[in-house]
């Protein structure tokens, strides 16, 4: 076989095997023309090379044509015309967002609700700011805008701030000097009702070994002692007891409530 | 609605092989159908053609989204667990019924659909279009947006290829 593809064998067929290739589709589906598929036939039949492809095809062809069409089931019909039915609600919003089609390279990023949830945060904390620190934004005019005003309104807010807090912790300082004050004006009551509430022995026992010399008190408060001193000891005990002014005055008095 | 819905039922069915695949595509196209017959213009080519190309597009997608999934079973393979069945090259090696004859039986159909399963895409639809859907070259390559010439060239190889394939696989079949 020649390598132009033409069959010397062959005389009335001058086609070659591109050229049948190229007709075999069309020859296996029967639209060749008369002359053509004249041709095809009497190449397809002498060529050794060609003959097996269209018998492929051909083949092929039958097979597939033997396939019988399908029956979709029963339910089917009513199943897409129930989810049709289903469409039209959503059907004008999709015709609705596609005025946006073109901010949705930018929007799509922004609208993942990461992002949402970062942007309510952050708008509810310049809220929360806003509300603490007493702005309106329903009073808020463009002339608050500008800078100078915005920052005269945060100076006066962050001396307003510091004055108010410095105010409330001096308040406090004061708060617990009261009630320090207090506290020792009660501590002092109740000692002298406690030193008035003391009851006196009637017999007292004496008790050489726990009576205290003068010279043994070491405490921080001799004037107590001392005083408990003159109102536990009888008079007979004084008596006794070394000689000094303030004892003889005492002793003095005893007698004259007993003469009494 | 009928007569498309039988249409694109085949058409899904033959190139996916499977019935539940088939029933959702053609939901799905009968969907996407519904939302976009705005767009459809009666200028650019017949409905059944836009029917087609909606169906063939939305079955590229398909394709494209199981092709991991997709099983790769040999046609040597017995469809039945049984080890005593026989397989499709035996049952296809049963020289007693002529080959019109065997191919109106069940298991031959199968067959044939095994091997359309196992060609190209590319391939695959343009023999379904031409052979089971009866559209003409014209039509196909305007679904296709491909060259006539390349729609003739894909059917005729699909048709030999898909003989070659069974025979090759049962040998005394052809």
């Amino acid at each position: 076989m020649p390598d132009q593809g033409h069959n010397p064998n062959l005389p009335n067929a001058a086609m070659t095997h591109a050229e049948f290739e190229g007709l075999l589709c069309e020859a296996v589906d029967g639209t060749l023309s008369p002359a053509d598929q004249e041709r095809f036939n009497a190449h397809g039949a002498g060529c050794d090379l060609c003959a097996p492809a269209l018998a492929f095809a051909q083949q092929g062809h039958r097979l597939v044509r033997g396939l019988p069409e399908v029956e979709p089931p029963a339910y089917l019909l009513q199943k897409i015309l129930n989810v049709t039915s289903e469409v039209p609600a959503r059907a004008p919003r999709q015709q609705e967002s596609r005025r946006w089609t073109g901010l949705r390279p930018f929007f799509g990023v922004v609208l993942q609700p990461r992002f949402g949830m970062s942007f309510a945060m952050a708008f509810f904390s310049v809220m929360l700011m806003l509300n603490v620190t007493g702005v309106k934004v329903t009073d808020l005019r463009y002339v608050d805008l500008r800078p100078a005003a915005v920052k005269s309104s945060m100076v006066r807010s962050y001396y307003e701030t510091t004055g108010r807090a410095q105010k409330y912790y001096e308040n406090l300082r004061f708060v617990y000097q009261v009630q320090s004050a207090l506290r020792d004006l009660r501590n002092a009551t109740n000692s002298d009702d406690t030193q008035q509430e003391q009851p006196q022995p009637q017999q007292p026992q004496p008790k050489p070994q726990q009576q205290r010399q003068p010279g043994d008190n070491t405490s921080e408060q001799p004037q107590q002692n001392n005083q408990r001193y003159s109102a536990e000891r009888s008079p007979m005990q004084l008596a006794a007891a070394p000689a000094s002014n303030n004892v003889h005055q005492i002793s003095f008095c005893a007698d004259d409530r007993r003469t009494a | 609605m009928r007569q498309y819905q039988r249409r694109i039922y085949n058409l899904c069915y033959r190139f996916t092989g499977s019935a539940d695949e088939a029933e959702d595509l053609t939901q799905e196209v009968f969907i996407k159908m519904y939302r976009s017959l705005s767009s459809y213009d009666l200028e650019r080519g017949a409905f059944v053609s836009w029917v087609t190309t909606l169906t063939r597009n939305l079955l590229v997608d398909h394709f494209r989204k199981t092709r991991q999934e997709r099983l790769t079973d040999s046609l040597d393979a017995s469809p039945t667990q049984d080890e005593d069945a026989p397989t499709p090259a035996q049952q296809l090696a049963d020289t007693k019924a002529g080959p019109e004859q065997r191919v109106q039986s069940g298991q031959t159909q199968k067959l044939v659909q095994a091997a359309l399963g196992k060609l190209s895409p590319e391939l695959r639809e343009a023999v379904i279009l031409r052979d089971l859907q009866d559209m003409d070259y014209r039509e196909i390559a305007k679904v296709l947006k491909v060259p006539e010439g390349t729609v003739k060239s894909r059917i005729n190889r699909g048709r030999t290829e898909l003989a070659r394939l069974l025979q090759r696989t049962h040998r005394q079949v052809m």
